[in-house]
């Protein structure tokens, strides 16, 4: 017995009050994950848009819905929004790329905020929120390769937007379960969903030895993201290690193979 | 419960699943263990589970269709790592409560491959899922496109090793019509060709069941996997944040039961 409590206790140091993410101000604020776009002769991006109220109504709304999409660049920075009229019931498969013009060779975070919030929510204390998906064609290939989002990151109130995402008083580790090999290359996106600076430090770490191979540190805005690649000429297979205050420093993973020149995306 | 990797297959790719013995935080696991490397599978009697080696600390570990070649093919192979050596057979699925985390869970790597070069992975769990539940699941995956298919790849697994036959149905966006309705099995991959079934770029895909849960993944494949691509749905209750998430989970099945019901054959 003595040992569960001694474990609770100790578990308790990173759990005790540490939510994932704030509450919205209001009932009726929108919430969003914070997606990455990337806007370049190799990449285009891509949203699929629904109306998620609808889905709560048992009769066809008349009403007109829509979504406003608010773009920031990599350093947080509001770049741009958009509004989006939605048919309910539909998929719309938004060319985001084409949404930020005059933003080439570059990427950074956006975030959707739908206009219909049904009753339902509010009776039930919660938030509609926007959990992706997000697309990406690279190198003029023929598919579209899909990842959600990781981060209940930012809402909106009378058209201001503010973030969700708590820090952590410890210093995390978020340990990428998978295993990188010299036969690809990588790029890690990582996201600050908070209101502070923060500074990731990125370690890479040898499968054989467990012993430090790189050591990469970057400073995040909020709003904002970084990218990180693992453009160090090593030979065999490591891991990945993402110290930060982020309670969950989850990265988007862009994986390329060298020989087999394939593309994927997917979350940690 | 303890949570299993699945190893996926799909038209012209070969499944890879890459089980990895650390722990995804610092907090949650602070001493870890070297694990055995367990498969599991049922035959629709019983679970059988065979020790295929052990898995050092902070040390990955890849497996292959090849390394399933004992087994009859379309069996659905759950690898697992674990502290103790599990039952080598078992009328109830494994279960082992040591070495888990929850923020965020225990991964492994699972994902598709092709000689073509495609090479498509998510980072994946999956548990047992209770029987006779239902599933709605709303995607938007569907990719059009010459020289372009997709599959939906539906994964079941629950605590019995029965083989139960059922249905998963295929509805359109507003719930009033049914597009398609396939025969599944529990306990089994099961996949399902997207493309025959008439949905066009601006439908959504709803899926539907009465009585079985289970991990939609949605499969697009260029020139038979030159090219690969492959995500999860989310459930419903990934709609809310805060409040009463599951409140509002049980609202709305409650409503696509209730369109269901309507058209239900």
């Amino acid at each position: 017995m003595f040992k569960t409590i001694y474990k609770k206790l100790k578990r308790g140091l990173w759990t005790f009050k540490q939510p994932l993410s704030a509450k919205p101000k209001r009932l009726n604020n929108p919430a969003s994950d914070l997606f990455i776009w990337r806007n370049s002769s190799k990449w285009k991006t891509y949203f699929d848009l629904y109306d998620i109220g609808s889905f709560y109504s048992e009769v066809d709304s008349k009403r007109e819905v829509n979504a406003k999409i608010v773009f920031y660049n990599q350093s947080g920075i509001k770049i741009n929004e958009h509004i989006l009229n939605l048919i309910p019931n539909q998929n719309k498969c938004v060319d985001i790329s084409s949404l930020i013009k005059g933003e080439k060779d570059s990427f950074g975070t956006f975030a959707v905020f739908h206009s219909n919030v049904p009753d339902i929510f509010i009776e039930h204390k919660s938030y509609l929120t926007e959990r992706g998906f997000v697309s990406y064609k690279y190198n003029k290939k023929q598919i579209r390769h899909y990842v959600h989002g990781n981060s209940d990151a930012i809402s909106i109130s009378d058209n201001s937007t503010y973030l969700l995402g708590v820090s952590s008083i410890l210093k995390r580790k978020f340990k990428l379960q998978f295993r990188l090999e010299n036969t690809e290359k990588y790029e890690f996106i990582l996201i600050n969903y908070t209101n502070k600076l923060q500074e990731v430090i990125l370690t890479f770490i040898d499968e054989e030895k467990n012993k430090n191979i790189n050591v990469k540190k970057y400073s995040i805005n909020p709003n904002g993201c970084c990218v990180c690649d693992a453009s160090f000429s090593y030979i065999g297979k490591f891991r990945l290690v993402i110290s930060s205050n982020l309670v969950m420093a989850r990265p988007f993973v862009f994986r390329y193979g060298i020989k087999k020149n394939f593309f994927d995306v997917f979350h940690g | 419960m303890h949570p299993f990797y699945p190893l996926l297959r799909a038209p012209n790719c070969e499944g890879i699943t890459i089980l990895h013995n650390y722990a995804p935080n610092n907090w949650e696991i602070r001493k870890n263990f070297d694990k055995y490397i367990t498969l599991t599978w049922s035959d629709g009697a019983k679970w059988n589970t065979k020790v295929i080696g052990t898995l050092a600390k902070n040390k990955s570990f890849t497996i292959r269709e090849k390394d399933i070649s004992f087994l009859p093919k379309k069996t659905l192979v759950l690898s697992s790592l674990s502290i103790n050596k599990p039952p080598l057979q078992s009328i109830i699925l494994p279960d082992n409560v040591d070495m888990q985390t929850n923020l965020p869970e225990w991964r492994a790597s699972i994902g598709l491959e092709n000689k073509l070069g495609g090479s498509t992975s998510f980072q994946g769990e999956a548990f047992a899922f209770p029987p006779n539940g239902s599933l709605l699941s709303f995607a938007p995956f569907l990719q059009h496109g010459n020289d372009l298919c997709s599959y939906l790849i539906f994964i079941n697994i629950e605590k019995s090793p029965l083989f139960r036959n059922t249905s998963l149905f295929f509805l359109n966006g507003r719930g009033d019509k049914i597009i398609a309705k396939k025969p599944i099995i529990s306990n089994h991959l099961n996949v399902i060709k997207l493309d025959d079934l008439g949905y066009d770029p601006k439908d959504l895909i709803i899926l539907f069941t009465e009585n079985i849960v289970g991990i939609p993944l949605f499969m697009t494949a260029y020139k038979k996997g030159k090219e690969l691509s492959l995500e999860h749905t989310h459930p419903p209750a990934s709609f809310a944040i805060h409040g009463d998430r599951w409140g509002l989970h049980k609202k709305i099945k409650k409503i696509w039961t209730e369109k269901f019901n309507r058209i239900k054959p």
